[in-house]
């Protein structure tokens, strides 16, 4: 076992900062809004608000509440804008519904983005009802024997849905009706554009809120995009209990604690079929070394712990058996029997992951960790954003914990210590956000051209950030839960640690009050953390955050130094 | 026949005159040479007299040779008295359909000034009818002039319940988009509206207070822009808006804009009914029967079509909710104008993406007749035309014959079709083909009016100058006089090997669509001559002429058989017996017994130039395609591989197999074509058989998707008195299970039903036994909500057996037990319907069970039994899948239709006829969602 930091205190007897307040209730409500606990009383009050069954309601609501969640953030970032290049805000018409723009005129909208891809590039909906359909949505069928090469990873997305370099059509959509944008000809000469804020196909995606400032040309009906405004994230402050700043001490607390939470992500239960004792039995290896780490005081440094955070893929991604597909193939006429068969074999391999997950779990609790357990993509719970948390009759062991083991929503959302807002997911909507967002890359030959591959998931997650919005394409690519009031997703109070699980590799930087990258997170107090926690399947790594300096130190369990 | 001069005279006859030069066009020797000719005022008096000189005239004073009085009547046969006006003018003067004209200078006057005009052109002249100079379509008069079309949509607020009607509904919108040919995309784009309406970007938007206003200031702008060719999808729709809100949509001042209904009948578009429109100097050109002659599409709705060949939908507004947009805020008429004009748009773009107008413009040239025939009458008209052009240039006359009922049935014996061998055949197939099969053999065989012998004539002439053809008809050789038909044959093909040339060496597109719309019009221009001849109620019906041709094919099918499986065999040197598979018409299909497409080709080539050695001029057995593999089904049933190339096969024939018709449902079509396509491209036949078992077997199971079943019929007349709307009981004899089903649900919800002029959607679900079908049709939505069983059996008996058999016939041995019975059928599933007020399901008693082994439980003791209870995990995790899988299926359904609809911020409100938004799947899942949340609830969190 390597570590990465080695002057280590002894841990206090007494973790600091093991309180938290959660707040991903607010998530809970939109993942199961019928607020049913009870079988008997569930089928009688679905079947009485049927007409109000959630699923009646389309997507559209969501877009609705969202642009309305962000419009006026929007708005005051364009305007602020404006101010500080010197124009006059009398030149500049704002206008409220996007029908309402006049040819010819200076003018703020905000609106929804639309960025047409290629449909061809979009998965088919196939015709027949599949359970490996489900997946395709996100997964492409072929890739994932692919996958399997690297156990547990995440697999491999869709194809990247942007275009060629010059970037895809956009449009900015509200309830009125669209309007086409251009980016302003010569931005050069322009006299307000400022660099960062012009308008590039490739740093936005559908369904971001933004605010565009332009005007649209004769007769064309397109508009000329001078530059565009996103909602960014809230400013501190906007939370009263952390008003007086954010990173103190807490009373009581001396200045030597060091609090730390660990972030892991794909723990990939599962994978240990003796088919692949490579991969899968160094895995569990290092899974071992994990847990020997946060239980051994006499080895690890748990006790300085305050708080595991499980940001998804605890089991791993049901595996394809190449014979029992082609089995199924074969036989499929012949039986209705076996079909169903081969359903209960397929789910009692993710019962067994989920044992061992289970008494994985409370090992770790029992040594008087708390583990916060988001659940991912493969994880069995639902699968439209906000994800549920995992049922408790698949956990037992843990969830006797009571005070120990949160299940929660992914995404996630809480306020460590009463002072620092902890905020993130399973790295679902950032992996799904890269497919839109490509950047060029030189070519290892040189000047052999440049090929675009998709921005770097920190990059991503810096995007959502500044967006104010943490799953942007959702409902468009990222499947979703058709809210109709609110959208929860909106970055309503700003997270001072915000992550991102199940990325290939570990990623962080401080962002300051709009999301500009900063050198150190000394540097500046409105700053928050971003961290792409690398998958544990894939690199054996964890990453602790220290939650006073904001400092974060990846620690790998590398069975190969061993 | 008739000439008028001016209108006002009073005599009727202005004059008459005695040609001798003349002769009728029918028979090779006709005796009769003297005519009368008789110039009448008016165009309308031309009946008259013919049937007045037909009948007889008893004129006192007229003596005989022999100088006694006739007392007899003299009986006159009328010649060319049934020619069109405005044809009878073009003929006479040589003037084709849309062509240029010379008014050469000095011979007209311009009348200038509004109040002098008479019209609502642009220029106005006077000149007399006779010195206006004709050019022929050639080089720098074959250009196209810059039409303008105006492509307009007229948008009525409806009333509840009905069908928006012009005449009886405001109207609300008026979108018109105006185009140039020769430019790309609409020139101008504006809009109409009634009462108040936001900006739209790209068009101007009119507003206007009242409907009066609004039509007035709509009349100005038709006349501003002065458009030559009117089109639209109003034009379009039967029952829509038309075009009574104006009388003076024409170019002449005080001009009525007319209209009538008119059964439209003709044998190669057969039975439809038409509204003819006549507005004076300009073309109506309607795209609906346009398409629907041209292409065979299983719906002609303007949102399918142009789904079709423009590859873009439009958001369908339904008529039901026009009403509540207009009612609404400026916004929301803002968005009904935006569907108004893409409804405007969309005819226009149709237009140009297909080359409609050029094709006609050149079909009116190369036939003379005016655009306008083209539009509103049959092929009829084209030949006779042509056949009037020719014989006016050999001073022939043709008859006019009268309309005979009894003969109009009399048929003759048509094309030949050699039976077929049915079978799937593993080895390539060659198909030799007879280029433009009827015309050559007209030509030469010089199968003429003209040249037509009766047997009592034959007896005088040579036997050596005619030919007796192969049912017993003679015709004299070309040799002794060459006929009208062959002529005008001969000059249509050669000029289309003309066209053809011309355009491969077309400097730009433009000119190379107007020499492929030459071409095109051409070639079927000759092969309606045919057509012409064999109309029994035609202009000039000739049945001799009709069955000598085919009897010619026929002898020359069976003749190119008999040749081929003599000459093509081991004994003449080649190393298979060649075997005839099949013929029809024009087409034989060869086994050569070669078993690689490099191998069949020279083979097929050479067969095909042997055989045209022996037949006449200009008669050519051309090799065109081989069918590699080839399913034969039967009698003008078959698919195939097609190559017309060495190396790499085209795509996949078929030849009358049901995968385009909408009467089937879906899972019918994608069924079919989904075997062939594992038959004939994958040539994996198991597979085939595999993949229609499963088929059955989800559909016996009930698991195939609802949207697959649905069948739809579109409410038509008839139907008003089923709803009760009125109409005629004689209109509706026959239940219809569309019918009757729009009625029920008027019952259930009268809002939400189908209204007249829909498309009913439905399927066919379970019922008491002997229940008519009419009563077992259901809507798929009620189906989904209440869970109601669907009669699985009736699908696969009445819907996909017949099909399947068709198919697996020539393949399989005993399709009925192999395929349509067997294991795969024997396990069924029907679902519990839900309980509904009124249905059976209401007196049964819910009884709590458990959700793991179905064993009936007390209501209090949860959901799960003592023996279930340990595997509590499991059943999650199995009722989770069902969950997650249904969660995904709305969110990719749902966000694709936004994508297909464009739009996030709005609902999508399209119910799915036609269009790719998967609208039954998208409320299916929704049922499904819902199931499957009430399961995961019962466990708790």
């Amino acid at each position: 076992m390597t570590e990465a930091s080695d002057n280590h205190a002894m841990p206090p007897t007494t973790r600091a900062y093991s309180t938290i307040t959660p707040s991903w209730q607010r998530f809970h409500e939109f993942a199961a809004p019928l607020q049913s606990n009870s079988g008997a009383g569930s089928a009688a009050a679905s079947s009485s608000n049927q007409q109000q069954h959630p699923y009646a309601r389309q997507y559209s609501h969501v877009y609705a509440a969202r642009l309305a969640g962000l419009r006026s953030r929007c708005l005051e970032n364009a305007r602020r804008t404006l101010k500080e290049n010197g124009v006059d805000e009398d030149d500049v018409m704002v206008v409220d519904r996007i029908i309402q723009v006049e040819e010819g005129k200076l003018s703020i909208l905000v609106g929804t983005i639309v960025k047409e891809t290629d449909p061809k590039r979009r998965p088919v909906v196939s015709s027949t009802y599949d359970d490996e359909d489900a997946c395709s949505f996100l997964f492409p069928n072929g890739l994932a024997a692919k996958g399997a090469r690297v156990e547990g990873a995440q697999e491999p997305l869709r194809a990247h849905l942007f275009d060629s370099k010059k970037g895809d059509l956009l449009h900015l959509e509200d309830e009125s009706g669209r309007v086409e944008l251009f980016p302003f000809g010569d931005s050069q000469n322009s006299m307000d554009v400022d660099n960062a804020d012009a308008l590039d196909a490739n740093k936005v995606a559908t369904g971001v809120v933004a605010a565009v400032i332009g005007e649209v040309i004769e007769g064309k009906g397109v508009m000329h995009v001078r530059s565009i405004h996103f909602a960014g994230p809230p400013l501190f402050g906007h939370d009263a209990k952390s008003a007086d700043g954010m990173r103190g001490t807490l009373a009581g607390e001396t200045e030597t604690d060091d609090p730390q939470i660990l972030l892991v992500s794909g723990l990939a239960f599962g994978t240990d079929s003796p088919s692949d004792i490579k991969a899968g039995g160094s895995l569990a290896l290092r899974r071992e070394m994990l847990l020997e780490y946060l239980t051994n005081s006499d080895i690890g440094n748990g006790a300085a712990i305050s708080r595991v955070i499980v940001a998804g893929g605890g089991v791993a991604p049901p595996k394809k058996d190449a014979f029992a597909d082609s089995n199924k193939e074969n036989n499929h006429h012949t039986n209705g029997n076996k079909s169903k068969k081969t359903k209960y074999e397929s789910t009692s391999p993710m019962a067994f992951s989920l044992r061992e997950l289970d008494v994985y779990f409370s090992e770790i609790l029992s040594s008087g960790i708390p583990v916060d357990y988001i659940p991912g993509w493969h994880d069995p719970t639902n699968a439209n954003w906000p994800q549920r948390p995992i049922h408790s009759c698949l956990l037992p062991n843990s969830c006797s914990f009571v005070d120990l083991f949160q299940r929660s929503t992914n995404p996630y959302e809480c306020t460590v210590g009463e002072k620092v807002r902890v905020l993130g997911s399973d790295g679902l909507n950032v992996a799904d956000l890269r497919r839109f967002l490509p950047r060029s890359v030189t070519n290892a030959g040189g000047d052999a051209g440049e090929e675009l591959t998709a921005v770097s998931a920190v990059d991503a997650l810096n995007h959502t950030f500044r967006y104010g919005h943490i799953a942007p394409t959702g409902p468009d690519s990222l499947p979703m839960f058709p809210s109709s009031e609110s959208d929860p997703f909106i970055l309503n109070k700003r997270p001072v640690v915000y992550f991102s699980g199940n990325c290939e590799k570990f990623e962080t930087r401080v962002v300051g009050a709009n999301g500009e990258e900063i050198a150190s997170a000394n540097a500046e107090k409105d700053v928050s953390r971003l961290i792409c926690i690398p998958s544990f399947a894939l690199t054996g790594e964890v990453v602790l955050v220290n939650l006073k300096t904001l400092e974060c130190q990846v620690m790998s369990f590398d069975d190969v130094r061993l | 026949m008739g000439q008028t001069q001016e209108k006002q005279n009073q005599e009727c006859c202005v004059g008459v005159r005695y040609e001798t030069d003349k002769m009728s066009i029918m028979g090779y020797d006709p005796s009769h040479t003297r005519f009368i000719m008789v110039y009448v005022s008016l165009p309308g008096m031309v009946p008259k007299l013919k049937s007045i000189m037909e009948e007889g005239l008893c004129l006192p004073g007229i003596r005989d040779g022999s100088g006694s009085e006739v007392r007899d009547a003299v009986v006159f046969s009328p010649y060319e008295c049934n020619v069109p006006y405005v044809m009878r003018y073009m003929i006479d003067h040589e003037i084709t359909g849309a062509s240029w004209l010379t008014l050469p200078k000095g011979c007209y006057g311009l009348r200038v000034g509004e109040e002098k005009k008479g019209t609502w052109c642009q220029i106005e002249a006077d000149i007399f009818y006779n010195e206006i100079v004709p050019r022929k379509p050639e080089g720098e008069w074959s250009k196209l002039a810059p039409l303008r079309i105006l492509s307009f949509d007229i948008e009525c607020q409806g009333r509840k319940g009905h069908f928006p009607e012009a005449e009886r509904d405001p109207v609300i919108q008026i979108a018109n988009s105006l185009s140039v040919y020769g430019q790309e995309g609409a020139v101008f784009q504006n809009v109409f509206t009634l009462k108040g309406c936001l900006p739209i970007v790209g068009a101007q938007v009119i507003c206007s207070d009242t409907e009066e206003e609004m039509l007035l200031k709509w009349r100005t702008f038709l006349h501003a822009c002065d458009a030559d060719i009117l089109t639209g999808r109003s034009l379009m729709e039967k029952n829509s808006p038309d075009l009574r809100i104006f009388t003076q949509w024409g170019r002449v001042k005080n001009a009525q804009t007319k209209k009538r209904q008119q059964m439209f009948q003709s044998s190669a578009y057969g039975r439809r009914e038409n509204t003819e429109t006549t507005i004076e100097g300009r073309v109506i050109f309607d795209m609906l029967p346009y398409m629907q002659r041209n292409h065979k599409l299983s719906s002609y709705s303007l949102n399918s079509v142009c789904a079709e060949f423009l590859s873009q939908q439009k958001e369908d507004v339904h008529h039901s909710i026009i009403s509540d947009l207009q009612n609404g805020s400026d916004a929301d008429r803002h968005r009904l104008a935006v569907y108004c004009l893409k409804d405007a748009l969309l005819p226009q773009r149709l237009m140009e993406k297909l080359s409609v107008l050029i094709n006609y413009v050149e079909m009116a040239r190369v036939t003379g007749v005016p655009v306008s025939f083209l539009i509103s009458r049959g092929q009829q008209i084209k030949v006779f035309s042509m056949i009037l052009r020719k014989c006016r240039d050999v001073k022939l006359l043709v008859p006019t014959l009268k309309k005979s009922g009894a003969g109009a049935d009399e048929g003759y014996e048509g094309a030949t079709v050699l039976d077929p061998i049915k079978s799937y055949y593993e080895v390539p197939i060659a198909t030799l083909d007879f280029a433009s099969l009827y015309p050559s053999i007209m030509q030469a065989y010089n199968l003429c009016y003209s040249t037509m012998l009766s047997p009592k004539e034959a007896q005088a002439v040579d036997p050596t100058k005619y030919k007796k053809s192969e049912n017993g008809h003679i015709f004299v050789k070309s040799e002794v006089k060459k006929g009208i038909l062959p002529i005008i044959l001969e000059e249509l093909l050669s000029a289309r090997k003309r066209a053809k040339k011309d355009m491969k060496n077309a400097p730009n597109d433009f000119e190379k669509a107007v020499q492929n719309g030459r071409q095109l019009a051409l070639k079927v221009s000759a092969n309606s001559v045919y057509g012409f001849t064999g109309a029994g109620v035609g202009q000039l019906p000739c049945l001799p002429i009709a069955s000598s041709v085919t009897s010619y094919g026929r002898y020359l099918l069976e003749k190119t058989k008999s040749f081929v499986e003599d000459h093509f065999t081991i004994a003449h040197g080649y190393e298979h017996d060649a075997q005839v598979v099949y013929g029809d018409t024009d087409s034989v299909m060869v086994k050569f017994g070669t078993k690689t497409v490099k191998d069949t080709f020279p083979l097929a080539i050479e067969a095909a130039e042997k055989c045209s050695n022996i037949f006449p001029d200009p008669i050519l057995l051309e090799f065109e395609k081989v069918y590699f593999p080839y399913l034969l089904m039967n009698k003008k049933r078959y698919a195939g591989l097609m190559w017309t190339q060495v190396d790499k096969y085209d795509y996949m024939d078929t030849k009358g197999l049901e995968t385009v018709r909408r009467d089937n449902c879906a899972l019918v079509r994608e069924v079919i074509q989904t075997s062939l396509d594992k038959i004939i491209i994958e040539r994996n036949v198991s597979g085939a058989i595999d993949y229609v078992k499963t088929q059955i077997a989800d559909l016996l199971q009930n698991k195939m998707d609802i949207s697959r079943l649905v069948i739809t019929k579109s409410l038509n007349k008839g139907a008003e008195y089923a709803l009760g709307l009125g109409g005629k009981a004689d209109d509706y004899k026959v239940k219809q299970a569309h019918v009757e089903l729009a009625a029920r649900m008027r019952k259930r919800d009268p809002g939400s039903a189908p209204q007249m002029g829909d498309r009913v959607p439905y399927v066919i679900i379970t019922a008491a036994k002997n229940a008519k079908n009419f009563e077992k049709a259901e809507d798929p939505i009620y189906v989904l909500e209440n869970n109601i069983p669907i009669d699985c059996k009736w699908y696969l008996t009445n819907q996909l057996s017949k099909p399947l058999t068709r198919i697996f016939e020539p393949i399989i041995d005993n399709v009925e037990k192999s395929l349509l019975q067997g294991d795969h059928t024997r396990k069924i599933f029907i679902p519990t319907p839900t309980a509904k007020k009124g249905s059976l399901m209401m007196f049964a008693h819910k009884k709590a069970t458990c959700m793991g082994c179905k064993a009936s439980m007390n209501e209090n003791e949860g959901n799960l039994c003592k023996y279930c209870l340990p595997k509590e995990s499991e059943l999650y995790l199995e009722k989770l899948a069902v969950l997650k899988e249904a969660e995904l299926r709305y969110a990719h359904l749902w966000s694709d239709a936004q994508r297909i609809h464009g739009t996030l911020h709005t609902d999508i409100m399209c119910t799915g006829d036609g269009c790719g938004c998967q609208f039954y799947r998208r409320k299916k899942v929704q049922a499904d969602l819902r199931l499957a949340q009430e399961q995961i609830d019962k466990f708790g969190r």
